[in-house]
């Protein structure tokens, strides 16, 4: 089934990527076997076998709609009567303008059917196109279906009346007229096969329409059921030309290239890529619009290497890796594949949001992805991260250095940081967007526009929560206003964070933890691997492995 | 400077301009009772012929009956026959017709509909461009 889907897949690009050749090339090869067989069928006309005509017509019927190739076959069928047989050719004419008058012209999109008909029949393959007619089209094809079953026993009876030489006198041409209509009128297979056909339709329309599973399946397989048992009950009275194996044969093959047809069906229905164009004031347009396709081909799976624990605890920040746009998602990789290391590579990132510190800003963004917070966790405490559908709340609180809040809903994410006394900033995104803004306590004035915190070594914030947002990006005197409302909701959690631990403890600890971190950052950006490792042994023993 | 909203809105207005639309805004210019009169006018005319071209091809087969019996027949009964299947026939294409036609146009008209409703949303777009300006 995999394999089948897949080769479903390639169908689709091929579909997608060559269609506007394909479809003329299609066409050209189903003119050029029709025009064939007819040729081979009644070629009474050399100057219409040959393969130049031939290709010529094919060729023709490439660019135009199957309607008009039905109207040249008919023509050159005419032709090729009118070749052998005058009077013959009047009363074909007379017959295809009485077919075309009363039924065909009622369903014109089915005109393929008129003709599949007579070109599948010879090679036993005639029983697909009632169960294709019933599958894709209206109870209405049923008259197209049976136009073509006419069709077809007429060429038959055409040609073996051609071959009857014929005088001129009246006598002659009123018998050959007579043995041409007794010929049809008293050709019972013709209408046993007009009525199971015309019931193949219904009830494969019918079955197909029902809304239960694998009802198209069901259809197939009952529209063959009607038509085998059709056949045999009918070739009771009726002997049939071909023989019933032939029938039932061609009734299996028929199906099976059914099931198929259907399988590749509906996928080709859809990804027809639609070209188009028109203009404005401004400008012309030349449109490609390419449907959007699942993909049910296996996805590339990056594999890192880390033990169980650490592939747990970054389960989710892979997550948000996913969504990061492709630049970030690169870097991050990169920093994980070097390093070989996950955990280390979440520090990394964390300590690389913290560089803000060196901008002045004595915070440490809490908003970071689960992995992020907890291998810095310790005594900053980072959140928990939960994330609904499409959404993400996530809670951290920055230990000693105040607490964070953000809060995402459906496609926005909002935060808000409090980074101890030094309020820090809030951050919000939209569906695809990114909005960052830092407020930086009395600092306030660092708000920082960045794709995503994950862009390592920049003023950003949050990795992690970033990642399930990506487009747009900040305004900063939108920010401004944003972040004297984070800060005013904040504020309260602050203070009181302050109180805590801030006022009273020693403010000589923070520095000190800070300058480290900005050491540690040194070292991220030197790129020393060996001290990178070190100090994220040191961290993680220090600040537990919560 | 290029408006990407601007071009999915009329992509897809062009696509169903050139594809499905084509028949479908056809048929919307007429007035519902007039597409379904235009199209029994249609079908009363071909069937009409059709059923001529069957006639004579009838009559040519039994030829020789017809020229046998040519002084004896009984012609008013021979023409309401005739006129009486015509006049089936053509109930039952006209009844076919009727029906096709109103399904048709039914499933056009919401098909236009959604395309109006694009219009009216490019419409508003251009005022919305304009006002900015």
């Amino acid at each position: 089934m995999n394999q089948l889907l897949e080769i479903k897949e390639k169908m689709i690009h091929v579909y997608q990527k060559a269609g506007i050749i394909l479809i003329p090339v299609l066409k050209f090869l189903m003119g050029f076997l029709v025009f064939t067989m007819l040729n081979a069928y009644m070629g009474y006309d050399s100057r219409f076998t040959t393969t130049e005509v031939t290709l010529l017509l094919a060729l023709f019927c490439a660019f135009v709609p199957v309607s008009v190739m039905v109207l040249l076959l008919a023509i050159l069928t005419l032709i090729h009567v009118y070749c052998v047989a005058k009077i013959l050719a009047i009363i074909v004419a007379l017959i295809f303008l009485v077919l075309y008058l009363m039924f065909a012209r009622l369903s014109p999109k089915q005109g393929y059917a008129i003709m599949a008909i007579p070109m599948l029949f010879p090679i036993n393959m005639g029983y697909l196109v009632p169960l294709l007619l019933g599958m894709t089209a209206s109870p209405l094809s049923i008259v197209s279906a049976c136009c073509g079953v006419f069709v077809y026993y007429f060429l038959i009876i055409v040609r073996e009346t051609a071959q009857i030489s014929v005088n001129n006198s009246v006598e002659d041409i009123l018998a050959l007229y007579r043995y041409v209509i007794d010929g049809i009128l008293g050709n019972k297979e013709m209408f046993l096969t007009m009525v199971i056909f015309s019931l193949v339709i219904l009830v494969t329309y019918f079955i197909r329409r029902m809304k239960y599973d694998h009802a198209f399946g069901i259809a197939i397989t009952s529209g063959t059921m009607v038509m085998i048992l059709g056949f045999l009950f009918g070739n009771i009275k009726i002997a049939l030309e071909s023989g019933v194996v032939n029938m039932l044969v061609g009734c299996i093959l028929s199906s099976l290239l059914m099931v198929i047809i259907q399988f590749i069906r509906l996928t080709l229905d859809y990804t027809a890529v639609e070209r188009t164009q028109f203009e404005d004031d401004d400008y012309y347009y030349y449109v490609k619009a390419v449907p959007k396709i699942r993909v049910t081909a296996q996805e590339k799976n990056v594999v890192t290497i880390s033990s169980a624990r650490e592939e747990k605890d970054t389960g989710r920040a892979g997550a948000f890796r996913e969504n990061e746009p492709d630049d970030l998602q690169l870097e991050a990789f990169e920093l994980e594949e070097t390093v070989g290391n996950k955990k280390l590579a979440a520090s990394i990132e964390k300590i690389q949001k913290s560089t803000y510190v060196k901008n002045g800003v004595n915070s440490i963004d809490a908003g970071s992805s689960t992995t992020t917070g907890r291998t810095l966790a310790g005594k900053y405490k980072s959140g928990s991260s939960s994330g609904r559908t499409g959404d993400l709340t996530e809670r951290s609180a920055a230990g000693k250095y105040g607490g964070t809040s953000s809060s995402a809903r459906t496609g926005d994410l909002t935060e808000r940081s409090a980074a101890g006394k030094y309020r820090s900033g809030s951050s919000s995104g939209r569906t695809g967007d990114l909005t960052e803004r830092i407020s930086t306590g009395k600092y306030r004035d660092a708000s920082s526009t960045g794709r995503t915190a994950a862009a390592a070594g920049r003023t950003t914030s949050a990795a992690g929560r970033t990642a399930a947002s990506a487009g747009n990006y900040t305004r900063a005197a939108d920010a401004g206003k944003r972040m004297v409302n984070a800060a005013g909701k904040t504020a309260a959690n602050t203070e009181n964070t302050r109180k805590t631990y801030w006022g009273t403890s020693d403010r000589r600890r923070v520095d000190e933890e800070l300058k480290n971190l900005t050491s540690f950052t040194d070292d991220i950006n030197d790129f020393n691997p060996i001290e990178i490792e070190k100090r994220h042994t040191s961290y993680t023993g220090r600040y537990g492995k919560k | 400077m290029l408006d990407e909203d601007k071009i999915r809105l009329m992509t897809r207005l062009s696509v169903y301009e050139e594809k499905t639309g084509k028949e479908d805004l056809k048929m919307n210019g007429y007035y519902h009772a007039d597409y379904v009169a235009l199209n029994v006018r249609k079908t009363v005319i071909s069937v009409t012929i059709a059923y001529i071209i069957i006639l004579i091809m009838v009559g040519f087969y039994y030829a020789e009956e017809l020229l046998a019996q040519l002084v004896g027949m009984d012609y008013k009964a021979l023409g309401m026959k005739i006129l009486t299947i015509y006049l089936i026939i053509l109930a039952i294409y006209i009844v076919v017709v009727v029906f096709a036609t109103h399904i048709q146009s039914r499933v056009a008209r919401k098909r236009v509909g959604v395309y109006h409703k694009n219009l009216r949303h490019l419409k508003r777009y251009y005022k919305r461009m304009e006002e900015d300006e």
